[in-house]
């Protein structure tokens, strides 16, 4: 992965947090953001036609939420990587089901920058030909 | 550091794998019993009517415990002891992954020390509640940790009044509220006027103040409610309290409920709940 850079799909009802995130990753020069999404349907169709290195999805949104999204795309393309990064990310009932459905990780907000930059760096050494297992 | 989900602590500490998470949480799937299984083993239910709550469930997305009641073969108190007993009984994150020989069991006591000292700062003190809330389980948790949250989210320091009846709407130019619905339905709003709402979303969302239009004024102030109320819900169900977290909304019926005047570092704002 010394050239191509993690592309990332935001998914998020906030244009605040999108922006945020926007930001995060416009200062991190080994990953680019590849669209965004602001509902789980938008979100199942953009994967499909993107094919992103990881999607970034919040829980709670209108029409087709998080949970409902990860197990479409999951089941589409299960290869897709997905964290959730969602206000009811500490509950233990949606954090469970998001692991269960796929997820790779289930973070809370508000949005740890340490802790989404640790999160690309280990999608970036994943990605690499003789990256990691996990 | 937030209030985060033990097993996701685990896996930032490094102590586990998400694929070690997901085997733990299959055994807890295998091992926990489901309201309507506690129902049968402890004899409120027969099989038969078991089956026919589950039946009914195919159809419609109410919880066992609802439909059984209003099926009419369990009444409000059993449901509500089912629940405790199943809260009080259930296979944990921490437990399964000792019993999956992902943790020891030594190492999952000094880890669950840990993970409570880490959240500590987001159980705090208790705030009194007027009498129309005392009996809602989770107003306690907002009202607890809307000063801490501020604060640490938007560097504004508050101090939360008095809740009083609310007489009439109150009159600020950005009113966002979000709503709970589940065994204590609340309604919680945030209104402010744009010095506040400006300073909380910008700093919210570590963007510059100017570029935000107000449509992301209302979209910060949202984001604030998202999080406040999903930290209090999860506290809230760490102590067996299930409840569903509803997208933020601007359209506010002000009708009865309780306004919390705010005394703010930056403008002017006040806090409404409203059970519902």
């Amino acid at each position: 992965m010394s050239d191509k850079k993690l592309t990332v799909l935001i998914v998020d009802d906030s244009r605040t947090v999108l922006a945020q995130i926007e930001s995060v990753v416009a200062a991190n020069e080994t990953v680019e953001v590849v669209g965004t999404a602001c509902n789980g349907a938008e979100a199942v169709q953009q994967v499909s036609q993107l094919h992103p290195d990881l999607v970034l999805m919040d829980i709670v949104m209108p029409d087709v939420d998080g949970l409902s999204a990860l197990r479409l795309i999951q089941s589409n393309h299960p290869e897709t990587r997905i964290a959730m990064l969602s206000s009811v990310g500490a509950m233990a009932s949606k954090a469970e089901e998001a692991f269960r459905l796929g997820a790779i990780q289930v973070l809370s907000k508000p949005i740890d920058e340490d802790i989404l930059g640790a999160l690309f760096a280990q999608e970036c050494e994943r990605a690499r030909p003789e990256g990691g297992s996990q | 550091m937030g209030v985060k989900f033990f097993g996701q602590y685990l896996i930032e500490s490094g102590e586990v794998n998400v694929e070690q998470v997901r085997a733990a949480l299959e055994l807890m799937g295998t091992e926990n019993r489901s309201i309507g299984e506690l129902a049968v083993e402890g004899r409120l239910l027969t099989k038969a009517d078991a089956d026919k709550v589950n039946a009914e469930q195919r159809h419609r997305d109410m919880p066992f415990g609802e439909l059984a009641a209003e099926m009419g073969f369990l009444s409000e108190e059993q449901i509500d002891n089912l629940v405790q007993l199943q809260w009080r009984t259930r296979l944990r994150i921490g437990q399964a992954l000792v019993r999956s020989g992902h943790l020891e069991k030594a190492r999952l006591e000094e880890l669950l020390i840990s993970y409570e000292e880490e959240q500590a700062p987001h159980r705090i003190e208790n705030h009194a509640l007027p009498e129309g809330l005392a009996s809602n389980a989770l107003a306690p948790y907002v009202l607890d940790l809307f000063t801490n949250l501020l604060m640490r989210v938007a560097r504004i320091a508050t101090r939360v009044g008095i809740g009083e009846s609310i007489v009439e709407p109150p009159n600020f130019p950005i009113q966002v509220a979000v709503s709970v619905s589940g065994e204590s339905g609340l309604l919680i709003c945030l209104v402010g006027d744009e010095d506040f709402s400006r300073t909380l979303a910008a700093k919210a969302s570590r963007l510059d103040p100017e570029c935000l239009d107000t449509e992301m004024l209302f979209d910060g102030v949202g984001e604030f409610l998202n999080v406040l109320v999903g930290n209090a819900m999860a506290i809230a169900e760490s102590n067996g309290i299930s409840m569903e977290l509803g997208p933020p909304q601007t359209e506010i019926d002000f009708e009865s409920g309780f306004l919390f005047e705010l005394v703010v570092n930056v403008g002017n704002a006040a806090l409404f709940l409203k059970p519902l």
